[in-house]
């Protein structure tokens, strides 16, 4: 479970301070389907990182699971990244020196899975995103949508219980788009607590609940399917 | 994460940037070459110094007139000038050491050698018969000086075999007259060619009896005794019985007596810090080729952001981050370094193939030290930049900034 309360998040630049979490209070159960919608620099970006451990709140309390993580160490903030929380980007972030395989591989090298039961993950992680076949081809020999079903794959190897996704169709094609969506969102039904960052109210309307950020704050709550009714944007023109 | 992960990881690393991997391991290549050579320039000399001493023979002592060691006196006060070591003295030594072989006294002094309008500048050592036996020298022709009383003045001359061409070119020169200094001496025999032994050039001597040699040269003392011993073990006891028997004939302790050993250990152990001296210098090589793997890290470190956030997005722990790049650190510099150590191994190889006699030998331990080293200089230029991998934010990283 995730649990935000009170949570500020602020830059110093120069003598401007920066709000780019402006009290924020929120709680995410597990197996929730949360979008969050917004504006640039309405702060959904650092929401996103500090439930994802990357950043922490310049003040609030943030637990994960009952666990306070601003007070805990970069190691231990490591350890929970590793074990509980996976990442997908907009940008993929796959290492464009590593076979579509090695990539699945790349968090369990780092938390030490044995090298028979890694190969078994990936064969597996690969398969359930539809790249079985695509296992030995770099990053750069795959299509976009490909790219993005690798690093669901390598965000999910680890069994983690967030999945935390950042615009993660904004740099696909509406077809690629809605298989990675697709993908993304039967791991939610199968338990993952999901977690999507867009900008696009066709993808965000697909989630149980999104929260409409605005200037650091979260501005309003609303039932993903209301969304289209309210008619934010032009859900057709943006189709996931 | 074990070590064979580390590895293959930073290998795809290196992989990708193919030339500037080589030209930062080319850098510490050249850095162990360069610590190849040197030391084994400096091992190839102290193995050549310490060799012809002790082709000499283990069994060899040298007295020499004068303590090498403070008196605690003031200068010229009580031992301060030493008696001379005389040809009695060497009597005496012939009489009472054990195991004595051959004793050969030596005078020595640097006089003109001429013939006709020849001449030359020459080191004349004044000796016995027993030199020829204590030095192992060969004769080319004639006699060397003949077996006599030690105080037998004759003026009877053996010329060293470049001595002998020089003043007597294609002709013979035993029976002929040569004149040292003032001295007309008649050659009776000439050294078969032999080279250098220990800074003396044999070829550029000429030999005379001993005490004619001191008084050509106008000295009381002798220049120093050879003793040969029949055996080797405990010289430095054979050094003390001489010591002795010097101490009681000059009522004072005023002789220093070598062996050879302790002369190769000082000499091989003086040698060896000349070794360490040049392999030092050259080391300095490989902290200029240090900072070439610092630069090249701190550019892969810069390129590769996005990478580093993802290992922290993923979990990765500083330490394991740490040892991501110190693992690429060190595997430029240790291929460099087993690199240069072929290398160097095969100029010294082939410098040999070309001047066999060169004396040239890669030290083992320099070797040794010079992997080590490189392994060192990847560690040190290495940390920077992967301390720098550490340090970076995650968020910003990703976001490649």
């Amino acid at each position: 479970m995730i649990a935000l309360e009170r949570v500020f998040r602020t830059y110093v630049m120069g003598d401007q301070t920066l709000h780019a979490l402006d009290d924020v209070s929120e709680r995410i159960e597990h197996g929730e389907y949360v979008a969050v919608m917004g504006p640039s620099g309405s702060g959904k970006s650092t929401l996103l990182n500090i439930v994802g451990c990357l950043d922490r709140p310049s003040r609030g309390v943030y637990r994960l699971d009952g666990v306070e993580v601003g007070s805990l160490s970069d190691d231990a903030l490591s350890a929970i990244r590793r074990d509980k929380i996976g990442f997908i980007f907009q940008t993929f972030h796959l290492v464009p020196r590593l076979s579509a395989a090695e990539n699945v591989a790349f968090p369990m090298v780092f938390a030490g899975v044995s090298r028979a039961e890694r190969t078994e993950r990936v064969a597996t992680a690969l398969d359930a995103v539809g790249l079985a076949e695509r296992a030995t081809h770099r990053p750069s020999e795959l299509s976009g949508g490909e790219r993005q079903r690798v690093a669901i794959a390598r965000a999910t190897v680890m069994r983690p219980q967030v999945l935390l996704a950042d615009e993660p169709t904004g740099n696909l094609d509406s077809a690629a788009g809605r298989q990675v969506l697709d993908l993304v969102e039967n791991m939610n039904a199968s338990g993952l607590t999901l977690v999507v960052v867009t900008h696009n109210p066709a993808v965000a309307a697909r989630a149980g609940r999104v929260l409409m950020m605005r200037d650091g704050r979260i501005e309003e709550r609303l039932v993903g399917a209301d969304l289209l009714e309210r008619g934010v944007g032009t859900a057709s023109e943006s189709a996931p | 994460m074990t070590l064979i992960d580390l590895g293959q990881f930073a290998l795809t690393a290196l992989n990708r940037h193919r030339v500037r991997t080589s030209f930062s391991l080319v850098g510490v290549a050249i850095g162990v070459t360069a610590v190849v050579l040197l030391t084994s320039l400096g091992e190839g000399a102290r193995r050549y110094v310490t060799g012809q001493f002790a082709s000499l023979g283990s069994n060899l002592i040298v007295i020499v007139p004068g303590r090498n060691e403070t008196t605690g006196t003031y200068p010229g006060v009580g031992a301060g000038v030493p008696n001379d070591l005389t040809l009695d003295d060497a009597l005496a030594l012939e009489r009472g050491l054990p195991r004595l072989r051959v004793l050969a006294p030596i005078s020595m002094g640097n006089e003109t050698v001429s013939s006709g309008n020849r001449s030359r500048q020459v080191i004349v050592v004044g000796s016995t018969r027993s030199f020829l036996d204590a030095r192992e020298l060969r004769m080319a022709r004639g006699e060397f000086l003949p077996e006599n009383e030690i105080n037998w003045t004759g003026q009877v001359a053996v010329l060293g075999a470049g001595v002998a061409d020089e003043l007597f070119p294609g002709e013979r020169a035993v029976g002929r007259t040569v004149r040292v200094g003032d001295w007309r001496m008649r050659v009776i025999g000439v050294l078969a060619s032999f080279g250098t032994q220990i800074g003396m050039d044999l070829d550029a001597i000429t030999i005379i009896p001993v005490a004619t040699g001191l008084r050509m040269f106008d000295r009381s003392s002798l220049f120093r005794i050879l003793v040969k011993t029949h055996s080797s073990g405990d010289m430095s006891g054979v050094c003390d019985r001489a010591i002795e028997i010097l101490t009681e004939r000059h009522d004072e302790e005023d002789v220093t007596c070598v062996t050879q050993e302790s002369v190769v250990s000082s000499l091989s152990s003086i040698l060896g810090v000349l070794t360490l001296a040049l392999g030092g210098i050259a080391a300095v090589s490989l902290s200029v080729a240090g900072i070439g793997i610092m630069n090249v890290m701190l550019v892969s470190v810069s390129e590769r952001r996005q990478e580093i956030g993802l290992l922290k997005a993923v979990g990765a722990r500083s330490g394991q981050i740490l040892a991501v790049f110190l693992t690429e650190a060190v595997l430029i510099s240790v291929s460099g370094g087993v690199v240069g150590l072929l290398l160097g191994r095969a100029v010294v190889s082939i410098v040999l193939w070309i001047f066999p006699s060169f004396p040239l030998v890669v030290p083992l331990w320099a070797a040794v030290a010079a992997l080590a080293t490189s392994v060192v200089v990847g560690v040190i230029f290495g940390t920077l930049p992967a301390r720098r991998a550490t340090q970076l934010d995650p968020v910003a990283a990703l976001a490649g900034r």
